[in-house]
């Protein structure tokens, strides 16, 4: 038994096997001589970060599995380069398919040796290729010394005539064909064991552009875009120390999208760092495309409303987030990063709010959240108290109210019910077609529609002013996904309110309390910090002072909790008189 | 429901809140017709006697800690005695329930309404009860932590819209109709406070070491509130009046005037008065669910629940209207209710004693502390 557990615990335990190169693992590649190529410095003791035996397990069974799936020839490579150039071909099925580039060379250095480049047209930079691989092979001038064995070439292309290259050096058929249509060039040199994968990737990608839902006034002004190493250079240019990790892995046993774990270490809580892990690497899906499929896979409560992890297309917001001891999960072809954990108030923040003086921060925070509670109860509420609590409304009020819908045929219901369903219907319009036709849509709707259903005396003139208040104030929920539930909650809120006036109101928003109560980020619950509360955060639904944000929030439960100088002002402090002498 | 580890604030919320929610039903009424002006007075009586109460259940608790108290009456009495001592336990809960269900829905109808069937209103307040019940005990503490501040700013802005009312000297004669009858009502309106029973259920979640000061904590709070609810409610109203007013919060809501503009925001009020029913409502049902699951001794949650919500909408309508209500309410819970909430636990720990039983390993938090 215990020979049994040994031997399991060598096939499964990456540490004690040979090194490979990790295809789906969230493990940092061992850096070379099992020392770290960066000194990290920090005051902090190290914590154990390195992936559980589960996570580990897991994603060694993951990474059978797509060796299973890619390779239908299973077994080793042959040194003779003839059958693995036809195995390839029937892998990559290249009668069927369209781009797969097989181009054979001979080289004028060892005559009769024949070298094969395998790449896919479109997913490399042909440039490269021709100058950095080709052309090389070809003229070899700089390859030097004994080219007897296929081992000493292969060593000799790698080190001589690809330096400014990213080479690996592989040996399992599933690698490769994972490289190629990744698109690297595979090269298989005649009785060499082991191929080239040569990085020579060159994508279609959209430049750095503006974030176009997070928009702010003051602040930086660039957004992720769909490559990940973009994404994380923009990370890095505003956390340029050595504890950022971007562990790398794949996801996807179709797709096999690259995805980053980011994180501080030395801050970053272990425990949350390894429930990241581990829900990734239980992930088990054909096809990830964007980073809003991969939260509905790893977060608390899939049959929640809320969105429990933030989605955000800032970096300045992700940096914000990494240096609160959360996490961020990057993902190639989204330009949404993911950061866990996340609570409601996230996601009525703005990094603007810290980037004014605190209380203007606070003021546009409370003028959020008022825009969120207008959206979600003020058309409940006027119809509730339109139809069933007319005492609630002042005689002056009530008979203006009543004398503008002295004209209208529909009850109050129905025509809420017909303003905020058309006025969806524009917003979704809007937002579909070209940018240019989308403002016109908006007038059209809002502006033309609304006056000629006031003017056929369809509408009352009061619900106009209440659809739109209700529209405006959705416009200020700044996350997408928090403003989709409050407006889908609307609808209920109004039917609750038309069914049973404030009575049912009052049942909804019980009901909406409960749910948001429950629900939990990643062990965190969802209502922190206001419940239970975080004493001593002055950042919380109000923002405090900048000055006073010493304390990191502890939500994530920070290893330094420290984030600045109690003292951040110093030049505030007066200078003893030692100093003014010195 | 899985095993889930309560917030200690929340936890004293959640009974604070329990032991208020009789503020939003006729109760307060009930105890003016029986002691006339000194209804505070009887209310502050039964400080020390529910003290004394308490002290044999938070005792009970201590001495098997992690036990719920349907599972201390198991392992204290035995199996047939045990059992018989639970369902009482949630025999007595489902009758509360039930008669507090009708109160507040009553309430409702009265207030904001009057159309629509009690039944109707009672559904809705339960299946929402049912739906917070389920998520279990840590999100209904977590929900009442807001509930309590909620409710804290609700009743003062109540207190100031209503101060210009204020009369004290309609709190004469401070006796009521006699001392002796003010000493006499006190025993028995212990039963005010049987709520806090609620914590024998809630001691599994809790850390054995606070679950006393816990309990003791939500006690004093939830009695000191109802004491100046009723200081405050027998100055605004002559005992007379207040003997009649079947929902005195809602009559106090009524009276508050903020300006020429707007001249009644009474309706705003039933949010708070919801929420704090359908609270009750959802730890009501949790406590049945719990006590019956304990007795049982299964690991089923939901379907007791869901009986338990349809035991107690069944009971809801046992009294044919208000005024039957009220006595029924009278009769057995604010009557007999102490004998539920204090008599059963000194009794079962009266048992344990002589019997020498214990927690599982022998041990209370006070033997562990040395």
């Amino acid at each position: 038994m215990r020979q049994l557990f040994d031997f399991l615990n060598q096939l499964f335990d990456p540490r004690k096997r040979p090194a490979q190169p990790q295809q789906f693992s969230l493990q940092q590649p061992p850096p070379p001589g099992g020392k770290p190529d960066v000194t990290v410095s920090t005051e902090l003791p190290t914590a154990d970060l390195t992936p559980t035996r589960e996570v580990q397990m897991r994603a060694a069974a993951a990474e059978r599995h797509i060796d299973q799936l890619l390779n239908p020839l299973q077994g080793d490579l042959t040194d003779d380069v003839e059958i693995t150039v036809e195995r390839l071909r029937a892998a990559l099925h290249h009668r069927e398919t369209s781009g797969l580039v097989i181009r054979k060379l001979v080289l004028p250095a060892s005559p009769g040796r024949r070298v094969y480049a395998v790449f896919v047209d479109g997913l490399v930079d042909s440039q490269s290729v021709e100058l950095a691989i080709i052309e090389p092979l070809m003229t070899q001038t700089r390859l030097q010394g004994s080219l007897r064995t296929g081992l000493e070439l292969l060593r000799q292309v790698d080190e001589t005539l690809m330096p400014g290259r990213q080479v690996e050096h592989v040996h399992s058929l599933g690698l490769v064909i994972s490289g190629i249509v990744s698109g690297m060039c595979a090269l298989l040199v005649e009785t060499a064991p082991g191929i080239l994968l040569v990085e020579v990737r060159k994508w279609p990608m959209r430049a750095v552009e503006r974030p176009l839902n997070e928009g702010v006034l003051r602040g930086p002004q660039e957004g992720f875009t769909e490559v990940l190493k973009i994404n994380t250079t923009l990370i890095r240019r505003r956390l340029m120390t050595p504890d950022l990790i971007f562990e790398p892995g794949k996801i996807g046993r179709r797709s096999r999208t690259d995805i980053a774990v980011v994180y501080l270490k030395g801050l970053v809580s272990p425990a949350l760092l390894e429930e990241v892990r581990r829900r990734i690497a239980h992930v088990d899906t054909d096809l990830l495309l964007e980073t809003g499929q991969l939260e509905q896979l790893i977060e608390d409560s899939p049959q929640g409303l809320f969105p429990t992890l933030q989605a955000t297309e800032r970096p300045d917001r992700t940096a914000a987030a990494l240096a609160e001891g959360r996490v961020a999960i990057l993902m190639e072809g989204s330009p949404l990063a993911l950061i866990v954990p996340a609570v409601l108030t996230d996601f009525l923040r703005i990094p603007e709010d810290y980037y004014v003086k605190w209380p203007f921060g606070t003021f546009l925070r409370i003028v959020r959240t008022l825009g969120l509670v207008i959206t979600l109860l003020l058309p409940a509420l006027y119809i509730a108290i339109a139809d069933y609590h007319h005492e609630m409304i002042p005689p002056a009020l009530l008979t203006a109210i009543a004398a503008s819908r002295e004209q209208v045929p529909f009850p109050a219901t129905l025509e809420v019910l017909m303003m905020e369903v058309a006025f969806e219907v524009i917003r979704e319009g809007a937002i579909r077609v070209p940018s240019q036709l989308g403002q016109t849509i908006g007038i059209v709707g809002a502006l033309i529609l609304g006056q000629a259903a006031v003017e056929a005396s369809i509408i009352s003139p009061i619900l106009i002013i209440i659809v739109a208040t209700t529209a405006l104030g959705s416009f200020t929920i700044p996350d997408y996904s928090l403003n989709l539930v409050i407006r889908v909650s609307r609808f209920v809120m109004i039917f609750l309110g038309a069914t049973l006036g404030l009575y049912g109101v009052a049942i909804g928003l019980f009901a909406f309390s409960v749910h948001a109560v429950s629900l939990k980020s990643f062990g965190v619950p969802y209502l922190a910090p206001m419940g239970p509360p975080q004493p001593g955060n002055p950042d919380n639904m109000l923002r405090g002072p900048t000055f006073l944000l010493d304390k990191r929030p502890t939500l994530a439960r920070p290893r330094d909790k420290q984030r600045q100088a109690e003292k951040v002002m110093g030049w505030r402090v007066p200078p003893s008189n030692n100093e003014e002498e010195t | 429901m899985g095993k889930q580890i309560m917030d200690r604030t929340g936890a004293v919320c959640l009974l604070v809140t329990i032991l208020v929610a009789k503020m939003f039903t006729p109760q307060p009424r009930m105890v003016a017709e029986q002691a006339g002006s000194a209804a505070w007075l009887v209310v502050l009586l039964t400080g020390p006697l529910s003290l004394l109460g308490y002290w044999g259940l938070s005792a009970l608790l201590v001495r098997f800690p992690g036990l719920s108290i349907a599972q201390i009456s198991l392992k204290a009495l035995g199996r047939v005695a045990g059992a018989v001592v639970g369902i009482l336990y949630a025999a007595y809960f489902i009758w509360m329930g039930g008669v507090m269900l009708r109160e507040f829905v009553a309430g409702f109808r009265v207030a904001v309404l009057p159309s629509t069937p009690v039944s109707v209103l009672a559904m809705g307040i339960l299946v929402i009860g049912l739906y917070a019940a389920v998520k279990g005990p840590e999100v209904q503490a977590r929900l009442a932590a807001y509930l309590i501040p909620g409710m804290a700013v609700l009743l003062a802005i109540t207190v100031v819209g209503v101060w210009r009312l204020l009369d004290w000297r309609q709190l004469t004669p401070v006796f009521g109709y006699s001392l002796r009858n003010t000493l006499l009502l006190s025993f028995p309106l212990t039963s005010k406070h049987s709520e806090i029973l609620v914590l024998g259920v809630l001691a599994p979640l809790l850390p054995t070491a606070s679950v006393r000061r816990l309990g003791l904590s939500a006690l004093l709070a939830g009695y000191v509130g109802q004491v100046l609810f009723l200081l405050f409610l027998g100055s605004v109203f002559p005992f007379p009046a207040m003997s009649r007013l079947f929902y005195p919060m809602l009559e106090l809501t009524r009276m508050i005037e903020v300006s020429e503009f707007i001249q009644r925001i009474e309706a705003l009020f039933i949010f708070l008065w919801f929420f704090v029913a359908a609270f009750a409502m959802a730890t009501l049902i949790t406590t049945i669910a719990s006590i019956i699951r304990d007795v049982t001794e299964t690991t089923l949650f939901n379907p007791f629940a869901l009986s338990a919500s349809l035991l107690m909408f069944t009971i809801a309508f046992i009294p044919f209207n208000q005024v039957e209500l009220m006595w029924l309410d009278w009769l057995t819970l604010r009557t007999w209710g102490w004998a539920f909430s204090f008599g059963l636990p000194i009794l079962t720990l009266a048992v344990a004693v002589l019997r020498g039983k214990r927690g599982e390993n022998g041990e209370t938090p006070e033997t562990r502390a040395g």
